[in-house]
């Protein structure tokens, strides 16, 4: 990104939105000078590579940054060496904390890596403004969030999470047991965790979502799993309906029209279509 | 029939004026207003110019060539969308020069030329675009000289996309 890192200085700047760009160590020069804070308030990064370093320079500017979205490169592939923020948790965590009294919406989204450093003791109690998260389950703050859940950790409980759960049908062969079915198994394990909880699936910008929805669970046991979690989610409705942790499950897939981000002009963004809505009680 | 029923739009006052072009949706409505007579003029350029969306270099050069021509409209401008196609791309460059008078610019969406729009599949593409975007950016977030200095332009929103990678195109044709 080099010198058009001087964007980030901008003092009135409200909204940005940066698309397809390496944001390493190299912006640094560019923007340690600066001595007063900006007024940033919703940050996003579409389709880019992101160093700790580098995303750490960024986030020591905003004032107050409220709103923060991070999606890594994806699709962009060739020609780059992918440094992914997943095997360097605590650092990750380390630099989304110099906004954590403001933050208030966090979303990451990043291909699968390994996890070099240890998430045992790592949690984001310290985010005490953050209401919403929007993860790819491959994210290792849904690891984070996981671990530190089973821990005991609070945080989890009073959030309102997106989990967006990438689908190939070729995890999924008919017959897979229960508790290995990826998209079954992980809503279950995911709602136990956050009572508030979005499950997104994603069929990976295939545009005949909604026929691979009808066949995907057309096995007796597994549509008996689903509507257990589902009665699950709308029993606890009438439960706890006048309580403030009320507990909630909606679950979407992604319509997609074949185009992959960043959206030029006249692509046809993908779309959230509602399955289930525990509140509503509809399946 | 204007003169039947005793109604002239110009005997109006500016105020109302105003508020009738203010929902006037018609890019080619405003240009014939803006064509008009000098008051109407006056009143539809600024509603003319509040959004620009670039898709050609023709486009741009003729967007600099009207700002030259009058520079207060580089004033009226509060949104502008840069979206060429890589084809249409020559041009675009005026833009350098003409970015630093809009001052009152809130909403800035840029985005170069990426393979999705008109690119052979399979070709080596590479688009830095035609904009020096880190100088404007620098001027834009740089203090005026008045007496109450201000920043130079007080930007709000900003997209800004760069496809300078060649995309795995093939990907998608795949799935779908």
């Amino acid at each position: 990104m080099g010198k058009n890192a001087v964007i980030f200085l901008h003092p009135t700047l409200r909204n940005l939105t940066i698309s397809c760009f390496d944001v390493g160590e190299d912006i640094i020069p560019y923007i340690s000078a600066n001595q007063s804070p900006t007024g940033l308030r919703s940050l996003t990064f579409d389709e880019c590579n992101i160093t700790v370093k580098g995303l750490a320079a960024i986030l020591s500017l905003p004032k107050g940054l409220q709103r923060l979205t991070i999606g890594e490169r994806m699709h962009h592939l060739h020609g780059y060496a992918h440094t992914p923020l997943g095997p360097n948790p605590e650092s990750f965590l380390q630099a989304l904390a110099l906004q954590k009294d403001s933050l208030q919406y966090l979303k990451h989204i990043g291909v699968p890596c390994g996890v070099v450093g240890s998430i045992d003791n790592l949690s984001m109690d310290v985010f005490t403004n953050l209401r919403e998260m929007e993860l790819d389950n491959h994210s290792i703050l849904a690891s984070i969030l996981s671990e530190a859940a089973t821990r005991g950790s609070p945080f989890a409980g009073n959030l309102h999470l997106r989990l967006i759960q990438a689908y190939n049908s070729a995890h999924s062969p008919p017959g897979t047991p229960l508790d290995e079915d990826p998209l079954l198994g992980s809503m279950y394990q995911w709602f136990k965790l956050v009572p508030n909880l979005d499950f997104i699936i994603d069929f990976l910008h295939r545009r005949d979502g909604s026929a691979i929805l009808t066949g995907m669970w057309k096995h007796e046991k597994q549509r008996k799993f689903a509507k257990k979690i589902f009665a699950l989610a709308a029993t606890d409705v009438t439960q706890t309906q006048n309580t403030p942790n009320k507990r909630r499950l909606k679950m979407f897939f992604v319509q997609s029209a074949g185009y992959i981000p960043p959206y030029m002009y006249g692509e046809i963004r993908p779309r959230e279509c509602l399955i289930f809505d525990s509140q509503n009680r509809t399946a | 029939m204007a003169q039947a029923t005793g109604f002239h739009l110009l005997a109006l006052v500016d105020e109302l004026l105003i508020g009738i072009i203010q929902h006037v949706q018609s890019k080619d409505d405003l240009c014939s207003l803006v064509l008009a007579c000098s008051r109407l003029q006056g009143l539809a350029e600024p509603a003319l110019y509040q959004f620009i969306l670039i898709r050609k270099g023709t486009e741009a050069v003729r967007l600099s060539e009207s700002i030259v021509r009058r520079p207060i409209r580089a004033s009226f401008v509060r949104t502008l969308h840069i979206r060429y196609k890589h084809l249409n791309r020559a041009g675009i460059e005026v833009l350098n020069q003409s970015l630093r008078t809009m001052y009152n610019l809130q909403e800035f969406l840029i985005e170069a030329p990426c393979c999705n729009d008109n690119h052979r599949l399979g070709d080596r593409f590479q688009s830095q675009g035609k904009i020096d975007y880190a100088e404007y950016f620098a001027f834009a977030s740089s203090m005026t000289m008045e007496s109450q200095p201000r920043v130079q332009i007080s930007l709000q929103t900003c997209k800004y996309i760069l496809a300078s990678s060649v995309v795995l195109y093939l990907l998608i044709l795949t799935l779908k």
